[in-house]
Parts: structure tokens; C-alpha cells; sequence
């Protein structure tokens, strides 16, 4: 009798591997992305850079120096404006987030229409939000308006500042309107692909529902509220137009300073405007490595002591 | 003499669950359920897909309420007590461990949600998973465990809380054969250790038989049959019963006390019985001989069918015109096709219930 041993299936014609692709394959895939990306944003930081240090005279000269960042880092303006910035995108990031924890959690059973709901917002320019806010928060806008026609309030100077204040609330309230959605958006796509068996097995095991919460449902949209919020305070921290039509006059975010000092009448602040710009970049890859940080320093395992 | 004993009077229930009824959309899931357990005890709920056991087991936990009836545990009723205060552990089909924590994590989880120190955890979890054979695995990521791996994690989450009650929904239907085989022994094992009173779901007959001290049997929603695996194997309550025990013998007769008459034949029973009947014998328990002897219910066959399973030999016999029985045999005893046999079949193998024109519906996994 003839034992013939069979193979299998794989060892007869290997399949090919997900975990192992070729690297120059995946490299060449990547390549128009890259490219395009590389050649607009690369490109331009590059000639930014060049400009900063000299490299290519604003008038024609070159004088390679650090001059322009030395302006720019002893601008008595740059940490007010720093400051400024991180604590407006930092703000409006924390309760966007906080706000579509909660709206997403509240929506997780709803129907199709609560996602539909959440995109709502998304293709309406930042101008339009803006112009909004203005119609309604502004002294003379329509609720201050609606208020007075109520009696509520004697004069629009009654009504509190809303819109270029110091603590920058028309800032954050048009964030919140524009963010609030997004997150949710993604935060309810995480929570409805969580299978709800597993509260289910946390809550047989002796989980209250905020120990579920707490425990199960929160850590597992943590990647979820980590990316979305990144991105989201990556956008405000970087963004213009919203401080410079809604923040207060002084002090002015990050941007809205290179924005001047790119704009000043005297063109020699230009090089000082682009180092700004360059720093503001490197801000913001620094938190994108913060970010990477985080969520590798969440996958670590804790260590039981006792065992082997 | 049919054991249809859906509610035995038991002196010491653990577990009581009185006229439990369930509906979803209009549709019974489960229907005026009666069952006991006792403390200690390893009872299978047993019955085919969609027949409302994993229902009941849910509504025992609490993550479904019944729409009528009670759950006793231990005189307290536990209709308005939520999941989390039963003190009942409930193990998956697929382990379900939590990804985002390690495997140590994941079988303190219980102590952590009853405020147990980290300390105190941490080495009661260490002590747990070296019971279900697990020790060194409890910095490892869920996803890095195998099926078996899995499923001794949750069984160990589930019995570090020390559960009045334990349920296991299906927990072994996903692991190949040999695991299976293990995980039963390792339930059981940790059973004795904990003496913790066991109610495991499963569609499964052999795993139920195996594993439980007793069976209930569920039909659409019905309990048809509660009894110790042996007496539901050899004494099926009824037809759907037995079919979905193996049965595959199955014949009407006449019965008078214990002489039935069947296609001209006459069967001696040890069991009393007077009317029309359906007969059963399981079919290993035919004895095949290829020399007659002269005992009752010793009948002429000959062998239509031989299928060799290697663990055994299944022949189809042909005993009269309109009477074939299957037998199972020892791989060893050989018979050809065509070949006169007589067929023994032990009075006290044989066993019947009432005839029914319109079979009851029979869904065989």
C-alpha cells in the first residue's frame, strides 16, 4: 500500500504574504502619493527653509544666517501668540471631543440619519461658520438684537463681547460647531463597529455602567477620539482665517502673526515671516511624534511582577 | 414508562426557573419554561439551532428580561436584580477577551470592577491562570492567544469571581476536535475543584452527554425531555427526542404489555406497554451474528449496506419487506453485501413511545 503524504495547500503555491510585500513594490505603490505631496508641500517647505536661512534672498542677495529666526523667537509677540494658539486649539480640541464623546454614545442605536446629520456641516466653508457667528454673537447680531427687542437688555453694550474678545469664545464656539460633527462622525462609526458583547460580558463580570464605560467602551474607541481629535487640533492650531476675522486683536494667534508679519509693509520682515511659518511646522510634526508617542506608550503591556 | 420529566422535584434547587416565557417580535422564543438545578450540579441545555437555550441563558443573566416568569438563584429572585449583582459568569462561544487588555488583565477583570487591590489581583489572576494551564501568559495581547488559549482565559475570568453560577453559552463549538476533547476535560476538572454549579448551552449531543450530569432537551422553545444522558439516550421521551439523539430505528408496532407485533414479527420488551406504538432500539445496540441461535427476538436478516466509518462498521439489515435497521458493529466484524445474518435485538435495548401520524418536526445538526 502506497502512503502518499499530502502537502498543504500553501506549501504547493504560497500564497503572498500581507505582513511581508516587497519593499521596493510597496515603495513604487506609493510613489504618485508621494510625489504630489513631496513636489507641493515638501517643495515649498523647502523653498521656505532656503528663504529663512538666507538661502535665497528675499531682493536678490544671499547672506546665509540665522537672523530671521532669531527675529522671530525675540518677536515679544511669539510666546503670547504661542500661547494663544495652544490654548485655543487645545480648548476647542478637548470639548469637541468631550461633546462628541458623549452625542456619539447618545447616537449609537440611532438610525442612518444620525450620521447623516453629523455630515452636515462638513462641506460649509469656515467663512460661512464665520459670517454665521458674526450674524448671531456680534454686539449688534441677532441674538443681541432678539435680546434687546425682549427688554432683556438696555443697549448692545449690555451684551456681553462674544466676537474679537480676549478670551476668544466667537473662536471656539465656530470650532465646536464645525468639529463637534466630524469627531461624532468618526466616533460613531468606532462605536458601532464595537461588538456590544463585550459590555455585555463586562457588565455579567460585575461592570457598573460607568465601570463599562470606563473600562471597556472608552478604551476601545481610544484610537478612534486619538486620531480624529489629532487631526482636529492639527487644523486649529495651524488655522488662519477663524482667529483673524473672530480672535481678539492682541494677542494674535501663530498664524495670524505670520499672516502680519508676512503682509508688513517693510518687505525685510518677510524671512522673519517664514521662519515663523517654519516653526509653526515643526510645532506641529513635533505633536504628530507626541501623538505617535502616546498611542505606542498605550499599547504597552503592563507587567504582572509575579508572573514568569 | 415516557420520561417526559420536564420539572423533577428536586429538595435542594439552586437554580429555579418558574413558567419563563420569552417573545421576540411576536415570535416565542422561549415558552413556559420550568427547570431546576441543584447546587453543584452540571446540567446541559441541549436542542438544536434557534430553539431559545442560548435565550434562556441570557434571561438567566440578565441581559435579556423575560416577559414572564421567574429566575430563583439560591430563594432570591433575580427578575429586577441587574447583570452585574447576580454574581453569575456567563463564557462565550469565542472567549470574547477584551483586546485592549493583556490576558492577566482580562482575568482580573471581575476583582478590578469589585474594587479588589491591584496587588491582590494580580496574584489571585496569576493563581487562576495557572490552573487552566496558562502560567507566563499573562503579559500576552488576547490576539496573540490561540482558540483553546482564548477560551481557558475567559473560563479563568469567569471562575476567579467566584460565580454562584456558571454559564457556558456554546464554549466549545469553535475549537477543533482534539481541543475540544481537552477543554472538556479542563471544564470539568476546574468543576470539581470549584464546585460551582454549571449550565452549558449546546447543540452538540455528544458534548452534552459527556460533559453534564444532566440533560435538558429544548425544542422551539419547548423543554421536551430532563433527564441523566443515559436515560435520555436509551429512553427518548419521543421521536424528535431520540432522532436528535442518534436515533435512526424507528418502526410501529402493536404493543400488548410487553409482546409487540411488527410486520408479522414478535418482540419480547422488558417494558410494558399497550397500544400502538413506535419502536426504537439505538443501533449499536443490535447485535449482528452470522450464526442463529435460538433466543427471542433473535430475527433472519440480510445485510443491504456496509459502511465502514473506521470506528465502526454501519450495515443496513433487512428484516422483513418493510422493516430495515441499521446496526452499528466493530470494525472487525465484516459482512458482505447480500449476506444472511440474524439480528439479536436485546429486550432491554428496546424502547417505545407513543405512535405519531404526523412526525413532530426534526432538525438533526
Amino acid at each position: 500500500m502506497i502512503f502518499v503524504k499530502l502537502q498543504p495547500a500553501s506549501q504547493h503555491h504560497p500564497a503572498p504574504s500581507l505582513t511581508q510585500p516587497f519593499p521596493w513594490q510597496a515603495y513604487l505603490l506609493m510613489l504618485p502619493a508621494v510625489g504630489v505631496v513631496g513636489l507641493v508641500f515638501g517643495g515649498g517647505l523647502v523653498l521656505a527653509l532656503l528663504q529663512s536661512v538666507g538661502a535665497i534672498g528675499l531682493l536678490g542677495e544671499r547672506q546665509i544666517s540665522l537672523t530671521a529666526y532669531q527675529a522671530a523667537l525675540t518677536n515679544p509677540e511669539f510666546l503670547r501668540s504661542l500661547s494663544l494658539s495652544l490654548y485655543i486649539a487645545v480648548v476647542a480640541t478637548g470639548l469637541s471631543t468631550l461633546i462628541s464623546i458623549g452625542l456619539a454614545l447618545l447616537l449609537r442605536t440611532a438610525g442612518r440619519w444620525a450620521s447623516f446629520a453629523c455630515q452636515i456641516t462638513l462641506p460649509i466653508p469656515h467663512l460661512v461658520g464665520i459670517v454665521g457667528v458674526l450674524l448671531l454673537l456680534s454686539p449688534s447680531g441677532f441674538i443681541s438684537r432678539s435680546l434687546y427687542a425682549l427688554g432683556w437688555i438696555q443697549s448692545d453694550q449690555d451684551f456681553p463681547l462674544l466676537v474679537n474678545d480676549t478670551a476668544n469664545m466667537g473662536v471656539l464656539l465656530h470650532f465646536l460647531w464645525k468639529e463637534v460633527p466630524f469627531i461624532t462622525l468618526i466616533l460613531l462609526a468606532v462605536l458601532r463597529s464595537i461588538n456590544p458583547a463585550y459590555e455585555m460580558q463586562a457588565q455579567i463580570l460585575g461592570a457598573t455602567p460607568w465601570q463599562r464605560f470606563w473600562n471597556v467602551t472608552l478604551p476601545m474607541m481610544r484610537t478612534g477620539i486619538l486620531s480624529s481629535s489629532l487631526i482636529v487640533f492639527g487644523y486649529i492650531f495651524a488655522s488662519f482665517e477663524v482667529p483673524f476675522l473672530l480672535g481678539s486683536t492682541r494677542p494674535r494667534t501663530l498664524p495670524v502673526l505670520v499672516y502680519r508679519a508676512f503682509t508688513d509693509s517693510d518687505i525685510t520682515r518677510r524671512a522673519e515671516a517664514i521662519a515663523l511659518g517654519i516653526i509653526l511646522s515643526v510645532l506641529s510634526l513635533l505633536m504628530i511624534v507626541a501623538y505617535s508617542w502616546l498611542v505606542s506608550r498605550g499599547g504597552q503591556k503592563r507587567q504582572f511582577t509575579k508572573d514568569a | 414508562m415516557y420520561k417526559c420529566n420536564t420539572h423533577p422535584q428536586s429538595l435542594r434547587p439552586h437554580l429555579h426557573l418558574q413558567e419563563l416565557t420569552k417573545q421576540f417580535s411576536g415570535v416565542t422564543a422561549v415558552q413556559s419554561l420550568w427547570l431546576e438545578v441543584q447546587a453543584g450540579e452540571i446540567l446541559a441545555l441541549l436542542g438544536p439551532s434557534g430553539c431559545g437555550k442560548s435565550t434562556t441563558l441570557q434571561m438567566i443573566a440578565g441581559v435579556v428580561q423575560p416577559d414572564s416568569g421567574t429566575i430563583t438563584l439560591n430563594s432570591q429572585i433575580l427578575n429586577r436584580v441587574p447583570p452585574e449583582r447576580r454574581d453569575i459568569a456567563l463564557v462565550l462561544q469565542r472567549g470574547l477577551l477584551f483586546p485592549h487588555l493583556t490576558v492577566g488583565e482580562n482575568v482580573a477583570f471581575g476583582l478590578k470592577m469589585r474594587g479588589v487591590s491591584r496587588a491582590e489581583r494580580d496574584e489571585k489572576a496569576i493563581a487562576m491562570l495557572r490552573q487552566v494551564q496558562l502560567e507566563g501568559f499573562a503579559d500576552r495581547k488576547p490576539s496573540e492567544l490561540s482558540g483553546g488559549q482564548a477560551q481557558r482565559v475567559a473560563l479563568a475570568r469567569s471562575l476567579i469571581i467566584h460565580p454562584k453560577l456558571l454559564l457556558l453559552d456554546e464554549p466549545l463549538s469553535a475549537l477543533d476536535a482534539n481541543l475540544r476533547e481537552e477543554m472538556q476535560d479542563l471544564i470539568l476538572r476546574l468543576q470539581a475543584q470549584t464546585g460551582v454549579t454549571m449550565l452549558i448551552v449546546t447543540h452538540d449531543q455528544a458534548e452534552a452527554v459527556v460533559m453534564s450530569q444532566r440533560i435538558a432537551l429544548m425544542f422551539e422553545g419547548c423543554l421536551r425531555q430532563v433527564d441523566t444522558p443515559e436515560q435520555i439516550y436509551r429512553q427518548p421521551c419521543d421521536e424528535t427526542v431520540a432522532r436528535f439523539m442518534g436515533g435512526v430505528n424507528f418502526f410501529a408496532a402493536e404493543a400488548h404489555g410487553r409482546q409487540w407485533r411488527s410486520n408479522d414479527l414478535t418482540l419480547l420488551s422488558e417494558y410494558d406497554h399497550d397500544g400502538c406504538v413506535q419502536v426504537t432500539i439505538r443501533p449499536e445496540q443490535i447485535q449482528v451474528l452470522a450464526e442463529g441461535r435460538s433466543q427471542a427476538n433473535t430475527l433472519p436478516a440480510t445485510v443491504i449496506a456496509n459502511r465502514f466509518t473506521g470506528t465502526q462498521r454501519r450495515l443496513t439489515l433487512a428484516i422483513a419487506p418493510e422493516l430495515t435497521l441499521q446496526a452499528w458493529v466493530t470494525p472487525t466484524q465484516d459482512f458482505r453485501v447480500g449476506q444472511s445474518v440474524w439480528a439479536y435485538l436485546p429486550p432491554s435495548a428496546l424502547w417505545c413511545f407513543p405512535h405519531r401520524t404526523v412526525p413532530y418536526p426534526v432538525q438533526v445538526p
